[in-house]
């Protein structure tokens, strides 16, 4: 599941970062590690040489963690190229990291890393910022948004990884009010029976479980549950499939991985 | 004070400070309302084009969506009304006394007045005049009263929910409906229903005297005009008493076939093939400038006249929809959405574009053709302008005896159904509201516009309900979201008993 990632590189990455997430990764029990840069320029120039220098330096730096290394370098349009090697390689999931970026560089520039959550057909972590304190080998804890589609399906063997076990489970259904008092009864009942189902699942991977239905706008209320509970991770699907309004305005998924504060589990349905 | 009753107090307390302040101060009150209501329509104007042409797409779009096939009651039930009593009341609630008020008048007014880009009074003048009539009452006004009562009968027959406005906000703000933001609806559709109809009554009452004085002679006065209030307020209580299913269902059949006669008497009297002409190529116009006339505020020139005339119209429209919007969901339960959106969109709009160009044209005709010039004349005392152009045709008597009637009946009308749907609003949405409440409302509406007429602050209260149409868009947009998120949750969850809610 995590033993093959990965790893799509910014060459300006601080190396603080990346053996931060190479610590999580390790974690995660993760075997094989693709170190990947795609590059703008022709893979002949000055700029590729400068790459392929840099990627052996972090490659070296980072065997000490005893991961199976391999250095791959593209070029083209970056999310694209992220996205295909992911899927030639057969590869568990992509690992990146998230810098945050000015407003106005944001909105105009747009972000690669967004593009990958919208490309991509497999697993994403986004890595915002170590997931253990020095001390720590467990996660504190972990929230899944789950709708109740067949997201909780593909997430449900995630959430039960070893690598991602964690001393709380928050599970979070954010739905919509029903149009009067007697059917919103009737969906809180089917939610909390929903949730218990899924609790029940998760029951042996964490000491403690809690459940929560709440309505809202899931996007705010998933980053509000997070803080809360102080979530190490925000685990959430991604419709692969996503409605025009997900095309126009960006998927919760997307929205999540740029807004959150902490770390986020993506997994596309 | 009990809460239970919190509206009606609420209600009665703002109807009764206004009134008061409008007897004793109302050239203040003008100068406070003229001021709201200038800002808010200086600065808010676009808002009520584009909301207004939101609600109408909106409208057409639920009508064939798959929510069309959704019934406005149970899914066993089948509606109360038949087609023709449904489409009367609808009529009358919808348009009644104004449609005979500004039949002459508005395309007169817009003849004679039309935008700095136009020549008055000429041939591009009456095309535009009759045009625009047709536009500020056609599909937009009923899209309006659409969304309003769609979102009523949606939730109260389907959703067994309170018969109120507040309740059809459950699906947004859940049971806050019960609390303060709840009652602050209500009791703004209150405040709207009780001054809309006031200003109406007076205007209906007036009319009424001034078509009195041309048939019989009866001087046109304020004092006769309070008689005309006192009488039909005596006649629509009785037919109040009665209830919805034979007073006020009796009375809006009456109104049809009365002024179905009258506009047949017309057709057949006036200038027959022109009335046809003008149909037929303001129909054509209408629909080929509907566009660019719903989202058009004329920014560059004629402004000021999109100002006078469109936008008032759709705050008023806007501001009426409580009440209308109540009286038609109560009516149509029982029916689809698709047959709901559909007949009430078009069918009055056709009804009322044929009443336009009877009477308008045959107005128009004797303004362009037969060297009649009745149009300034009747731009200035726009109640007597039907009868001005009766007098110009043979049978007038019995034309303006005929108005004058129908007049009658559709004040009846009017004020039966504001009273039957003020007493429900009050009552926590009971559908069969105390007596004593209707009896109160009643009362109360007349003596509104009675008072209102004496001391001159009419005007001055139609400015304010005016004012309070810009509340009401906000609302309306968000009854939209709402209707939405109802009909999305029962097709989703209800339909296939597919449990949960998703992000």
């Amino acid at each position: 599941m995590f033993a093959n990632v990965l790893f799509p590189l910014n060459l300006k990455e601080s190396m603080g970062n990346i053996h931060s997430l190479a610590r999580s990764l390790k974690s995660f029990d993760t075997q094989r590690l693709i170190l990947l840069t795609v590059l703008s320029s022709d893979l002949s120039g000055k700029q590729a040489v400068h790459a392929q220098k840099k990627l052996s330096a972090i490659k070296e730096e980072l065997e000490e963690y005893g991961f199976n290394i391999e250095i791959l370098l593209r070029s083209g349009h970056i999310a694209t190229e992220i996205t295909r090697a992911a899927s030639e390689l057969d590869i568990g999931f992509i690992c990146m990291t998230w810098k945050k970026k000015p407003f106005i560089r944001y909105t105009l520039m747009g972000s690669h890393t967004k593009d990958v959550i919208r490309l991509s057909d497999i697993p994403i972590f986004m890595f915002k910022r170590s997931l253990f304190s020095s001390s720590d080998t467990r996660l504190n804890a972990v929230l899944y948004a789950t709708d109740f589609e067949a997201n909780d399906h593909t997430i449900l063997p995630y959430l039960n990884y070893d690598g991602l076990k964690a001393n709380q489970l928050i599970i979070l259904n954010v739905g919509q009010r029903a149009p009067d008092p007697n059917a919103e009864q009737t969906r809180l009942r089917r939610v909390h029976n929903k949730l218990l189902t899924l609790k029940d699942k998760c029951v042996e991977s964490f000491d403690q479980i809690e459940t929560v239905a709440s309505i809202g706008n899931p996007k705010r209320v998933i980053l509000r549950q997070a803080r809360k509970n102080g979530a190490d991770v925000i685990v959430i699907g991604k419709y692969t499939d996503p409605s025009t309004m997900q095309k126009v305005m960006g998927s919760t998924a997307e929205s999540i991985a740029h807004r959150s504060r902490v770390s986020v589990l993506i997994i596309p349905r | 004070m009990h809460t239970k009753n919190i509206v009606f107090y609420i209600s009665l307390f703002i109807v009764a400070l206004l009134v008061s302040f409008g007897i004793y101060d109302p050239d203040n009150l003008y100068v406070i309302s003229s001021y709201v209501h200038k800002n808010i329509i200086d600065h808010f104007g676009w808002g009520y084009l584009v909301s207004v042409f939101v609600f109408l797409v909106f409208s057409l779009w639920l009508a064939f969506s798959r929510y069309g096939k959704i019934k406005l009651g149970k899914d066993y039930e089948k509606p109360q009304y038949n087609y023709f009593g449904w489409l009367s009341m609808l009529f009358a609630a919808g348009m009644g006394i104004g449609l005979i008020f500004f039949g002459v008048a508005e395309p007169f007014s817009h003849y004679m007045n039309p935008p700095a880009y136009i020549q008055q009074a000429s041939g591009e003048a009456a095309r535009f005049s009759m045009q625009y009539s047709f536009f500020h009452w056609g599909l937009h006004p009923w899209a309006i009263y659409i969304i309003m009562s769609l979102a009523i009968a949606y939730f109260c027959f389907r959703r067994d929910m309170p018969f109120l406005i507040s309740s059809c906000f459950y699906p947004l703000i859940g049971p806050r409906i019960y609390g303060i933001t709840g009652y602050f609806i209500d009791i703004l559709a209150v405040f709207a229903t009780v001054f809309g109809i006031a200003t109406s009554l007076g205007l209906g009452a007036m009319q009424i005297n001034s078509g009195l004085s041309e048939a019989f002679g009866i001087p046109d006065t304020m004092q006769m005009t309070l008689v005309i209030i006192a009488t039909v307020t005596v006649l629509f209580m009785i037919s109040s008493i009665s209830g919805l299913d034979k007073g006020i269902q009796i009375l809006s059949k009456t109104n049809i076939i009365v002024a179905i006669i009258l506009m047949m008497l017309m057709l057949a009297i006036g200038p027959t093939s022109y009335i046809l002409n003008i149909f037929t190529s303001t129909v054509g116009n209408y629909f080929s400038s509907l566009l660019d006339m719903s989202l058009n505020t004329h920014p560059f020139e004629g402004y000021r006249w999109t100002k006078e005339w469109t936008l008032f119209y759709w705050a008023t429209w806007i501001a009426w929809s409580p009440f209308v919007g109540l009286f038609i969901a109560s009516i149509s339960r029982g029916r689809t959405i698709k047959e709901f959106i559909l007949v009430t969109l078009f069918v009055p709009t056709v009804l009322t574009f044929a009443w336009f160009s009877v009477f308008g044209g045959s107005a128009l005709h004797l303004e362009l053709f037969q060297g009649v010039e009745i149009a300034g004349n009747a731009v200035e005392n726009v109640s007597t302008a039907l009868f001005q152009v009766f007098e110009h045709y043979p049978l007038s008597m019995p034309l303006t005896i005929t108005a004058v009637v129908l007049l009658a009946v559709f004040f009846i009308t009017s004020a039966d159904s504001a009273t039957y749907v003020l007493a429900m609003m009050t009552s926590r949405g009971d559908l069969n509201p105390p007596m004593s409440r209707k009896l109160l409302w009643g009362i109360l509406q007349s003596a509104t516009a009675s008072i209102l007429l004496l001391s001159g602050g009419v005007e001055a209260l139609k400015k304010m309900v005016i004012a309070a149409a810009l509340p009401f868009t906000i609302v309306m947009l968000f009854l939209c979201l709402a209707i939405m998120r109802g009909l999305r949750y029962e097709v989703k969850y209800e339909s296939e008993e597919s449990p949960g809610e998703g992000q």
